[in-house]
């Protein structure tokens, strides 16, 4: 999964921001620090991103930065669990999860009038997988408490969650954040979700009132 | 019991002469003489004329020091004047810095404004809104500010500067600071890449400068340019190569 790589010059243009922008971000800490990559070019240092992230993530803070102010995006953006709480009916009300994904994840996050943001995205997640049609009930069911065990233990939860395949025997791991794995053969990747990516989803769909 | 007390009301601590104390949550902290921390403490205010060390972590609303405060963990709050030397071994994250003395950081510092009329070491970043300069600076990361003020009064260095408005000048002999410190004639900012919106740039060694309107004053060696709108070079700069991307 080698990913493509922007230069902070081809950035600019293509983005139209300014330097002081750029600088600007990500001392609010809008663009990650590890989204840096320094490399030497013929012309000196120069500095690269990933391509699709950065152009994903500059595009999101140019739509909303007029409505929000740039504390308010960083919170978006960051990877730390919101402190909110949000009733069940609500989110389902606002579609932002279904009633089976609620069903099922009740059993593992316990019933409660109202959510945390750590329970809610556990849902989310949940119902992202079912709407996906790839994966059943029951495999829903064990990736639950396998994410809630595990996802906390990454640096800022930078991290996937695959789910495997072989011979209809199903395998769930996390692994950092764009890590490259390989199997033998016969093994599908059904599934591989980007969780900060999730986290960052379900935070736009919060805030959206 | 302490945290009991603290917790009724954040008390005061006053150190005269030389003790030691346990840290906590205190509304002023006082320290004249010799004072010692142990552990992290919060405070609204802290004063210190003297010497204080502290082995944990200093959060204050306002803190004034005269004389050597020595942080072996983080330093964060409001506003933090000094005309001592703080060295801090953390991170620093305030509001307001501002420095007559030396702040010497083995880590980044974060601050909304930061004003320097003594010296700043840090080995990692120094990040600020705005960064008025009037001193000397040695940064071993980025030095990153919206605007960015420098008058040069001793050689300078950073490994990068980005940010919005970037001027550095000569320091003038007519500033009042000029009369007890003399700006040395031959001070030169040290870089190798330097972006920004606006550049402007007098007595400056720098590999690469890019920006979208750059000035290049005299006093500058430039190993490359690179402009978006404008470029002008002033009379006594050298410039090896120069493009308009």
């Amino acid at each position: 999964m080698e990913e493509e790589l922007i230069s902070k010059k081809d950035l600019l243009e293509l983005t139209g921001i300014s330097y002081g922008q750029l600088y600007r971000w990500k001392r609010k800490n809008l663009l990650p620090e590890e989204w840096f990559i320094r490399k030497s070019a013929f012309t000196g240092q120069e500095t690269f991103f990933p391509k699709q992230k950065i152009l994903d993530r500059i595009d999101k803070i140019v739509n909303m930065k007029d409505d929000l102010s740039l504390d308010e995006l960083a919170d978006m953006f960051s990877p730390a669990s919101k402190a909110i709480s949000i009733s069940m009916k609500e989110l389902i009300e606002r579609n932002i999860v279904s009633t089976d994904a609620v069903k099922t994840a009740e059993a593992f996050i316990g019933k409660s009038e109202r959510y945390t943001f750590e329970q809610t995205l556990c849902v989310y997640i949940l119902d992202h997988c079912l709407q996906s049609g790839e994966i059943s009930l029951d495999e829903g069911r064990t990736m639950l408490p396998t994410f809630l065990e595990h996802y906390k233990k990454f640096k800022e939860q930078q991290c996937d969650m695959i789910l495997l395949r072989k011979m209809g025997v199903s395998v769930l791991l996390l692994v950092p954040t764009g890590g490259e794995i390989h199997f033998e053969s016969g093994v599908k990747i059904i599934l591989r979700v980007d969780v900060p990516v999730m986290i960052e989803q379900l935070k736009l769909k919060l805030m959206a009132i | 019991m302490n945290d009991r007390v603290a917790e009724r009301e954040a008390r005061s601590l006053t150190i005269t002469g030389s003790s030691s104390v346990m840290g906590g949550s205190y509304d002023r902290v006082k320290i004249v003489g010799e004072g010692e921390i142990v552990g992290d403490t919060t405070c609204n205010k802290l004063t210190c004329i003297g010497t204080l060390a502290a082995d944990g972590t200093i959060a204050g609303e306002k803190m004034s020091i005269v004389g050597t405060c020595d942080i072996k963990g983080g330093l964060q709050g409001g506003s933090l004047k000094t005309s001592g030397t703080v060295s801090v071994s953390g991170i620093t994250r305030l509001r307001e810095l501002g420095i007559s003395g030396t702040i010497e950081a083995k880590d980044h510092i974060y601050a909304e404004q930061i004003r320097l009329r003594g010296m700043l070491q840090t080995l990692g970043d120094c990040e600020a809104e705005e960064f008025s300069g009037r001193g000397i600076f040695e940064i071993g990361g980025l030095l990153s500010a919206d605007k960015l003020n420098i008058h040069l009064y001793r050689d300078c260095k950073a490994n990068e500067i980005g940010g919005g408005v970037i001027r550095i000048r000569r320091a003038s002999l007519l500033n009042p600071l000029s009369l007890f410190f003399k700006p040395s004639s031959s001070a030169r900012l040290l870089v190798s890449v330097m972006e920004g919106d606006h550049i402007y740039l007098e007595n400056t060694i720098a590999d690469i400068v890019r920006g979208n309107k750059v000035e290049i004053g005299p006093g500058c060696e430039i190993g490359l340019v690179e402009y978006k709108e404008f470029y002008e070079q002033k009379k006594g700069a050298v410039v090896k190569d120069k493009r308009k991307v």
